[in-house]
């Protein structure tokens, strides 16, 4: 049979996952400390039309397109000012490492939007929205609980607006880090990333800005998805024009009699 | 039997492979560094037509020539540079002007790519995903950061500290027929060839998109597909008339 047929269909299947990136990029265009998400394409396989395999003829035909791998953009997203004193954002590279408490898996994240946890130790702890303890430059979780008395807690609220300068020294701010290389990281969802063999070892930024009372935005920019949507979905339609006509092609051959 | 049954039979053979072409090029009309193909078709078994006398056959006169069979020739690709699109991402080079990526694969071989859309492999080198290491102009890349500039000549140096990682090596070749495509955006050449050097520009951030022009391969499909229908009517008429003789018998 045709292969016009396949080759189109995988093309058609391509252009459907890329839809599939833009469609998600699109989504986070809210999401904190979003890294937007672009798709590779390579070209398939050229086979002889003639000969075998293995020689090498100018006669060949390729047969489609495959979606061979997706990027992270890294660059980052402009700072969305919140006065919540327990917003965080990194100005420049870096992570915030954060841990799960279940497996104490540590990932790394950009979204800063911590908040207040009590565990069961009675202490309150910094954490993100989804539980995962917030780890200091020493890769400790960071105790947000005066030592004296949990009522001090309530009314000094949070370390930074506290009075109390003893209590500033207890807490501690969350730990940046960076990778040499942040090619390739995993994307684990919850805006957590973790970082594969090739990543390299965490490395402590010690002179990282961090902002407080900030978040840091998406960096999807919803116009330059749009112009990729239209891009994809007219090559979409043309794979799937294609497929249509080889179909054409197959009943012209099944009329032929 | 009549031969013209067999020449409008490979017509749409040969249609249905052009068909084969215009579709992968549709596929690849976002894949970056791809070139557009084009199926070259040639006419094969040229027949002369001659008269001759009615008795002495050794007289002749050539009336014409005829082509017994229209056959794929060859696949022609069309090396113009695609238009550029501005990604931002760090590890996206494009070639402006000509000039080839050489990537060394994991067995040792040479490819030629004007596929940009680099990664770092797991041993910190500079690489084409799946395919093997950008080679520099002393062997493969080893950048072991992905914070990086580079510039327009292929120089790489660390964006934080200033330090030269390298430079991408840009070949080209006299000749871009030597050049076969072999998939995931790579050429070879059939032959051990020396190539020259590229006059091409390296921009970061940036990739070169497919040079196949949608509105190019969609009439070429609808003009194939056409050839393609018109053949199987020459290929129906011929039937019909083979019924015909056919049908005498039962006179």
């Amino acid at each position: 049979m045709d292969i016009s047929f396949y080759t189109a269909g995988a093309g058609a299947r391509a252009q459907q996952s890329k839809l599939d990136v833009i469609g998600n990029n699109m989504s986070n265009v809210n999401t904190t400390a979003y890294k937007s998400q672009s798709a590779g394409f390579a070209d398939l396989l050229y086979s002889n039309i003639r000969d075998d395999a293995n020689k090498n003829t100018q006669l060949k035909v390729g047969s489609g397109v495959r979606l061979e791998k997706t990027d992270s953009n890294f660059a980052s997203g402009g700072p969305q000012a919140t006065d919540n004193p327990t917003d965080y954002m990194i100005v420049g590279s870096g992570f915030f490492a954060v841990q799960d408490p279940g497996t104490n898996e540590i990932f790394y994240t950009r979204d800063g939007n911590f908040r207040r946890s009590i565990r069961s130790d009675g202490n309150f702890y910094l954490a993100t929205a989804n539980g995962e303890l917030v780890l200091d430059s020493d890769l400790k979780p960071i105790n947000l609980s005066p030592k004296k008395t949990k009522n001090s807690a309530n009314n000094s609220n949070t370390s930074n607006n506290s009075k109390d300068s003893k209590d500033m020294e207890e807490v501690k701010e969350p730990g940046v880090f960076d990778f040499k290389i942040k090619d390739g990281m995993l994307l684990k969802g919850n805006n957590l990333f973790s970082p594969v063999a090739k990543n390299g070892q965490p490395v402590l930024q010690e002179n990282a800005k961090v902002e407080k009372g900030y978040l840091e935005l998406s960096n999807v920019e919803v116009s330059s998805e749009m112009s990729k949507l239209i891009e994809t979905q007219r090559a979409y339609s043309m794979s799937l024009k294609m497929i249509q006509t080889s179909n054409e092609i197959e009943e012209v051959i099944n009329n032929l009699r | 039997m009549f031969k013209g049954f067999y020449m409008a039979a490979s017509g749409m053979l040969t249609q249905s492979r052009v068909l084969n072409t215009i579709s992968n090029n549709m596929s690849n009309v976002s894949t970056p560094g791809y070139k557009e193909d084009t199926l070259a078709t040639t006419t094969f078994g040229d027949v002369l037509i001659n008269r001759t006398g009615n008795k002495d056959k050794s007289v002749y006169t050539p009336l014409s020539s005829s082509s017994m069979i229209k056959t794929a020739d060859k696949l022609v690709t069309n090396y113009s540079e695609g238009s550029q699109d501005f990604t931002g991402r760090n590890l996206d080079f494009a070639v402006e002007g000509n000039g080839f990526y050489q990537i060394q694969t994991a067995d040792g071989q040479t490819r030629y790519t004007r596929n940009g859309s680099f990664n770092i492999d797991r041993d910190g080198y500079l690489c084409l995903q799946h395919i093997g290491r950008v080679m520099g102009e002393n062997g493969p890349i080893q950048l072991g950061t992905d914070k990086i500039n580079v510039s327009a000549d292929g120089n790489i140096t660390n964006s934080e500290t200033g330090q030269a990682l390298g430079k991408i090596r840009l070949v080209n070749f006299a000749d871009y027929s030597q050049l076969q495509k072999v998939g995931e955006g790579m050429f070879q050449t059939a032959n051990a060839v020396t190539p020259g050097v590229a006059n091409g520009k390296i921009k970061q951030g940036t990739l070169e998109r497919s040079n196949v022009q949608s509105m190019d391969e969609m009439m070429a499909m609808l003009s194939s597909q056409r050839a393609f229908q018109s053949a199987s009517q020459i290929v129906k008429a011929y039937d019909q008339l083979m019924g015909k003789a056919v049908d005498l018998a039962a006179l």
